[in-house]
């Protein structure tokens, strides 16, 4: 079920966000929807079939669970969108240097790289970056509580 | 046409050079490294040219993409992984080719294809983009919204499954109209001031395309990664001048690739196979095809560089981008304050000459980068992946951060990038929604002028240059699915 839930989650996630879009049209008048009523009655239709087919082609499936391999991939990606998300919340409060350099640290650690190498690699990576970012682009990267 | 020649002048300056240089040498770097290409290069540069004037930002951007082209043909002959789409088909001989031990021939057959392949593509460019931006400025309300709509044609055309590519490509369309339209209606904001102006272009495309192969590139991990190649210059050279043996055949190659390369979203990728096949068909050897010989390497790799002049062409002209490397370069064009259409062309058609004569230059600094890359493939692709993937992800973040100066942009280039990956995974075609996005807005505006100037929709079928974009547009749907057919039949016989 899980594995079917996957497969449908792009076309609700669409899907749903395009049912949204719809109704907040309607709201904006006859200008408003010159384009988007016929662009959503046109999803809407392929949608259903692509709803149907999916459904079809989970039933065909002899294997419906999701296999170890897959598992493996997807947390590897959840876990890249989570520190993502952790390292975007954490910018405006620790500050640009600070926060890059422990978000690049955890990663190369995560993914393998020896604890040392990490560490000195992540800070002159941060510090290249900030000094290009910061004072070369004038970037107005954020200052952490320490000023930097 | 003298834009073009004083354009010479202008970027052979030191600066120019060094912007071609810096630009070469990071799309062949991205273009080899696996998983990244020259889109995802100039996704990350583009911060940096937000403060450049738009000749020095083109010029570098333009760089970048031509590096981009050939660092994706090393991975397939060495590693049987092309860098990128385009490189598909250099895996049916290159990789054979390498096998039998004979690397650097096929490195040098790449090399140089891929800078014949560049020089037809660019000379083609300079011969039809004037004419084809003289006719575009006869273009109003009507001409306009069926360049649209030519452009969206394409995107069944985009993927095997033609239903799903349709409803990526409405969804992007839906996803363009965001904000608030020319009525000063607002649509789809969610309260937020930071979709008022439109879905912000550049973190969403750098969520939807970039972030997604660096999470299948963390999934992967280091497996599949390049194993230590020594390289011969010698060998690599005889291998280069082995290209002159084959002359028609690149040539007419090369041509088809502009031909394929003009009509957006039928992209590199296509042109690469189809002339591999043509090449097959024709060669009175074809049972060698897919045994590694120089012949298949020169079909695709002088076809997939070629067909990117063809792409610039409509980017720069249209305003429709022809593969994910140019809507990025259209994203910075918008960023720019240009409106992407056929008056961008005799707006700055200075500026766009000038590039031109760079993009001549440029096929012979990436001959100069390619030899270096091939020289030192092993080095490079050493980088492991658990030192390039956390560093590509904080340069994505600070990208988008960068592009609006808030934390909005990186959030929703997250976002993006999970929808992205989802889709990826579940063969959704990206390309579509990302085409929907940049074409939705020209699409509504035009149409909204339409119903303001007609007082029937159906009226703008009496004007011949409208009749004619939707022959074209008909034509663009029929003809890739035969391109395919035709890829299809291609790959079937090489396996």
């Amino acid at each position: 079920m899980l594995k079917l839930m996957l497969r449908l989650l792009p076309l609700f996630t669409m899907g749903g966000w395009s049912v949204y879009y719809y109704l907040d049209t309607l709201k904006g008048g006859e200008e408003a929807g010159y384009l988007t009523k016929p662009v959503f009655y046109a999803i809407a239709a392929l949608g259903a079939v692509i709803f149907a087919r999916e459904i079809a082609r989970w039933r065909r499936e002899n294997d419906r669970s999701l296999g170890a391999a897959d598992r493996k991939k997807m947390a590897k990606a959840a876990v890249c969108v989570t520190a993502s998300v952790v390292y975007v919340a954490a910018l405006p409060k620790a500050g640009f240097l600070l926060a890059t350099t422990l978000f690049l640290c955890a990663g190369f650690i995560w993914l393998g790289a020896k604890k040392h190498h990490a560490l000195i690699l992540s800070v002159l990576l941060s510090g290249a970056v900030y000094g290009i970012f910061k004072y070369a682009l004038a970037v107005p990267l954020f200052s952490g509580p320490w000023g930097f | 046409m003298e834009h073009f020649f004083s354009g010479f002048a202008i970027v052979l300056q030191l600066k120019y050079i060094l912007f071609m240089f810096g630009g070469v040498f990071m799309g062949t770097v991205l273009g080899f490294l696996p998983g990244l290409n020259a889109a995802m290069g100039i996704a990350l540069m583009l911060p940096l040219t937000y403060t450049m004037p738009p000749l020095d930002a083109l010029v570098f951007l333009a760089s970048i993409y031509t590096g981009g082209l050939f660092g994706g043909a090393v991975t397939a002959i060495l590693i049987n992984t092309p860098g990128s789409n385009a490189n598909i088909a250099t895996t049916l001989d290159g990789y054979p080719m390498h096998q039998k031990g004979e690397s650097e021939r096929a490195l040098g057959l790449a090399l140089c294809s891929s800078v014949i392949g560049g020089l037809v593509g660019m000379t083609c460019l300079i011969l039809i983009a004037g004419p084809m931006a003289e006719a575009a400025l006869k273009f109003g309300p009507a001409e306009m919204f069926m360049v649209a709509f030519f452009g969206l044609t394409v995107v069944g055309s985009l993927s095997d499954d033609v239903i799903k590519s349709l409803f990526s490509g409405l969804v992007g369309l839906l996803l363009g109209t965001v904000g608030i339209n020319d009525m000063g209606i607002e649509r789809g904001t969610m309260g937020s001031i930071y979709l008022m102006e439109g879905l912000p272009l550049i973190p969403a495309l750098i969520g939807f395309l970039a972030l997604p192969a660096i999470y299948d590139l963390v999934a992967k991990g280091d497996a599949g990664q390049m194993t230590a190649q020594r390289v011969s210059l010698k060998k690599l050279w005889s291998g280069c001048c082995e290209v002159f043996k084959h002359p028609v055949q690149a040539l007419l190659c090369s041509l088809a690739g502009v031909v394929i390369g003009i009509m957006p979203a039928a992209g590199a990728s296509i042109a690469g196979l189809f002339c591999y096949n043509q090449s097959k068909q024709f060669s009175k050897r074809p049972q060698d095809f897919g045994s590694g010989i120089a012949e298949g390497i020169v079909a695709c790799e002088t076809a997939n560089n070629a067909s990117e002049g063809g792409a610039l062409a409509t980017m720069f002209v249209l305003g429709i981008p022809g593969s994910n490397a140019t809507a990025m370069m259209l994203g910075a064009v918008v960023l720019m304050g240009w409106t992407p259409g056929p008056r961008m062309f005799s707006q700055y058609g200075d500026i766009i000459y000038t590039v031109f004569s760079s993009l001549f230059i440029q096929q012979f600094v990436m001959l100069f980068f390619g030899i270096l890359l091939c020289l030192l493939a092993t080095k490079l692709s050493r980088i492991s992946v658990k030192y390039l993937a956390p560093t590509i992800i904080m340069l994505t973040v600070v990208g988008a951060f960068s592009s609006g100066y808030n934390l909005f942009d990186p959030s929703l280039m997250i976002g993006c990038s999970v929808l992205g990956w989802l889709m990826k995974r579940h063969n959704y075609p990206v390309m579509p929604l990302v085409l929907g996005i940049l074409l939705g807005d020209i699409a509504d505006a035009e149409l909204m002028r339409i119903f303001q100037s007609f007082d029937h929709f159906y009226e703008i079928f009496t004007r011949p240059i409208v009749l004619t974009l939707l022959s074209i547009s008909i034509l663009s749907v029929t003809l890739p699915q035969y391109l395919r057919w035709k890829r299809k039949r291609a790959s079937k016989s090489a396996v």
